[in-house]
């Protein structure tokens, strides 16, 4: 009886060490379903940045940046409502500003009907398919008091608008009304992003009891776009009327001044997949464009683009345009990226920037470290040249190094 | 996350392959085998939400997404919508996957930070997928056609009876895979690979990936729990799928670019 006792007792452990060591060799003994995660409407993302900027060639800081960004959402059923705010806090810039600005970036309400779709509010609608630049993306205007996006990419802001999409099968069709313009925002005077013709106006405000001013639009604009995406092709066709990236100066018995210039502009695009690569194409015309040398006419623009992944974790992206004015000097060039990723993909490290004739150019060197998923750190060196007269003058002596830290929430 | 390759559908059917009737042994070729282990999979669409954990030395990076996906004939579209990590969250990867192998599949990515549908290449196949130890062709839904097959012989695996299963790119395809080849171990009851190699050029072990959390849902034999192992850099990635759910009744507007803003 003892005997049999001890035996079942020795089976007994034996299979217990058993199991414990099948346990314990199961690789898929893990379960990543996080039990905490609730499903709630509510959501809050965001960022804190801090970014530190030094001049290259004239020495000193451009910018010593800290940055909080807030974007706070909330989805239910059909409806979303997003906004997104900024506060930040610039040590390097109290010879033009306050080193305090807060920003209100977007905020809408969003209906995903069945037939419509309709968002109301600041927001971002983007039109075109080129990259770098875009000859129907007048909605989002650009931020002038921080140019540079990268080297081939402005900054630019969201505007206050009614925007409406409908689904027409095979293809869509948006329409888009800014009730009070694009939210275009100018340089601070003083500012390194300045144009010297602002400066030069700003400079006369007072003096022997001149009046002068730059306008800026409130008036409303809007456009309609239709799309379709389809079997290894997109095409498009859209058309905008409003205001241009461009302003008049104006010479009246009282005031001298720029004033925006508003402008229709008619558009086609289309983007394909050939060749294991994306093809890009805008083609436009604007009747009554303001040219470089202050003559309105017709301005011409194509933007051909090619891109493409190479192997594992190389990209290159190459974009031709021309901008071709009947009343002045035409403008070419060119936009371009090639970026590699290292050190398993953690590191993104490469070069962009634009070319353009009569001198100008941005060149952009970077690295971005993706730190773990939250912390993002880069480094960058930005540099400009133009010729005089032209478009990128007042940003040739602000070659900059940055480095800059990104925690994401 | 440049230069996405096929996402989604094979995410989403990779790691289903349903039983059916077990294969006659003896008459099997590598084709046949094959085009078995693509046919069942009788579901017309699918969703689920994918957990995806990358181990790297002391760095653990998760992700989350949303899977979806749908056959219309012999093609295949998917939808993934990212959930974390938080740079990402909203960011939308629509793919149509087509059977035949000279067709470009079309890839549209949504960025909401942008309010931009963008269409991309599928050069980047090569790529990693989401920084983890998959590559964009790892996940994709691989048609039949896109490699030649093998069937080399039988092994037992973790006590499981499987087919020997080595697959070849062709020629069109050869120039857009990091691998050579890949070494199935086909479990012969449920088809599921359990255990692929992949090798390179140089007929380098390079990559292992295991299947298990096997389980029948729906009336289809699904694999829950991957792990990808890339023993030279020392990384791992755990994938994990739950709420698994097959033929909803899907309509082909959820694959429509008007759906990657919703």
């Amino acid at each position: 009886m003892f005997r049999r006792f001890l035996a079942a007792v020795f089976a007994g452990v034996l299979s217990l060490v058993a199991a414990g060591a099948r346990s314990a060799e199961d690789p898929f003994a893990f379960d990543l379903n996080d039990a905490s995660t609730t499903e709630s409407p509510w959501a809050l993302s965001g960022s804190v940045e801090v970014r530190h900027q030094s001049y290259t060639e004239q020495g000193g800081e451009l910018s010593q940046r800290v940055r909080a960004v807030f974007e706070p959402e909330w989805r239910h059923g059909r409806w979303l409502a997003f906004m997104q705010t900024t506060h930040e806090v610039d040590a390097a810039v109290d010879q033009f500003r306050a080193p305090y600005r807060g920003d209100f970036l977007q905020g809408f309400l969003r209906y995903d009907g069945d037939v419509v779709d309709v968002t109301v509010g600041k927001q971002r609608i983007n039109w075109g398919v080129a990259d770098g630049r875009a000859t129907i993306d007048r909605i989002n205007a650009f931020d002038l008091r921080d140019p540079i996006g990268n080297a081939r990419t402005p900054s630019r802001r969201p505007s206050t608008a009614l925007h409406v999409q409908t689904d027409l099968g095979q293809s869509q069709l948006e329409i888009a009304y800014l009730p009070f313009g694009p939210d275009r925002k100018l340089p601070e005077w003083n500012s390194p992003w300045e144009p010297a013709a602002f400066s030069e106006l700003r400079q006369l405000r007072g003096a022997d009891g001149c009046q002068a001013e730059i306008e800026d639009s409130t008036t409303p604009e809007g456009g309609v776009r239709w799309f379709r995406y389809g079997r290894g092709l997109d095409v498009g066709a859209a058309v905008y009327h409003g205001s241009l990236a461009a302003y008049r100066r104006q010479e009246r018995v009282t005031t001298l001044g720029f004033e925006p210039v508003r402008a229709t502009t008619y558009n086609l695009s289309l983007a394909l997949s050939a060749l294991s690569s994306s093809w890009r194409a805008e083609v436009a015309y604007t009747p009554r464009a303001l040219a470089p040398n202050g003559r309105t006419g017709g301005l011409q623009q194509v933007i051909a683009g090619w891109d493409r992944s190479i192997g594992a974790g190389t990209y290159v992206n190459l974009q031709f345009y021309s901008d071709r004015f009947e009343a002045g000097p035409d403008e070419t060039g060119a936009t371009f990226a090639v970026t590699q990723e290292a050190f398993d993909t953690a590191v993104e490290f490469g070069f962009r920037g634009q070319v353009a004739n009569r001198g100008q150019r941005i060149l952009e060197g970077y690295a971005d470290w993706n730190r773990t998923d939250r912390l993002h750190l880069v480094a960058r060196w930005v540099g400009f040249s133009a010729n005089a007269g032209t478009a990128l003058e007042p940003y040739a002596e602000n070659d900059f190094f940055e480095l800059s830290a990104r925690w994401a929430f | 996350m440049t230069g996405f390759a096929k996402l989604g559908g094979g995410l989403i059917v990779a790691a289903v392959l349903a039983s059916g009737t077990a294969a006659a042994e003896e008459a099997l070729t590598g084709l046949q085998l094959a085009e078995r282990m693509d046919a069942v999979d009788h579901s017309k669409d699918s969703e689920r939400l994918a957990t995806m954990v990358i181990e790297r030395g002391k760095q653990r990076l998760t992700r989350r997404m949303r899977l979806t996906g749908m056959k219309i004939g012999v093609d295949e579209r998917s939808l993934i919508a990212f959930d974390e990590p938080a740079d990402v969250r909203g960011t939308k990867y629509l793919s149509w996957v087509y059977d035949d192998p000279t067709a470009e599949d079309d890839l549209w990515v949504f960025f909401p930070s942008e309010n931009l549908i963008r269409r991309i290449s599928g050069g980047g196949k090569k790529g990693s997928f989401m920084r983890s130890d998959f590559a964009n062709e790892d996940i994709e839904a691989r048609a039949v056609a896109d490699d030649t097959h093998e069937l080399t012989g039988t092994a037992t695996l973790n006590g499981r009876e499987c087919y020997l299963l080595e697959s070849t790119p062709i020629a069109l395809k050869a120039k857009d895979s990091n691998y050579a080849r890949r070494v199935s171990w086909v479990d012969k009851e449920t088809l599921i690979a359990l255990k692929i190699e992949f090798y390179d050029r140089r007929d380098r072990l390079i990559k292992t990936l295991s299947q298990g959390g096997i389980e029948q849902i729906d009336g289809i034999w699904t694999a829950t729990k991957l792990i990808m192992e890339t023993p030279r850099r020392g990384s791992r990635t755990l994938m994990q799928y739950s709420e698994v759910r097959y033929d909803q009744g899907l309509v082909a507007g959820v694959f429509d670019q008007d759906a990657l803003k919703r």
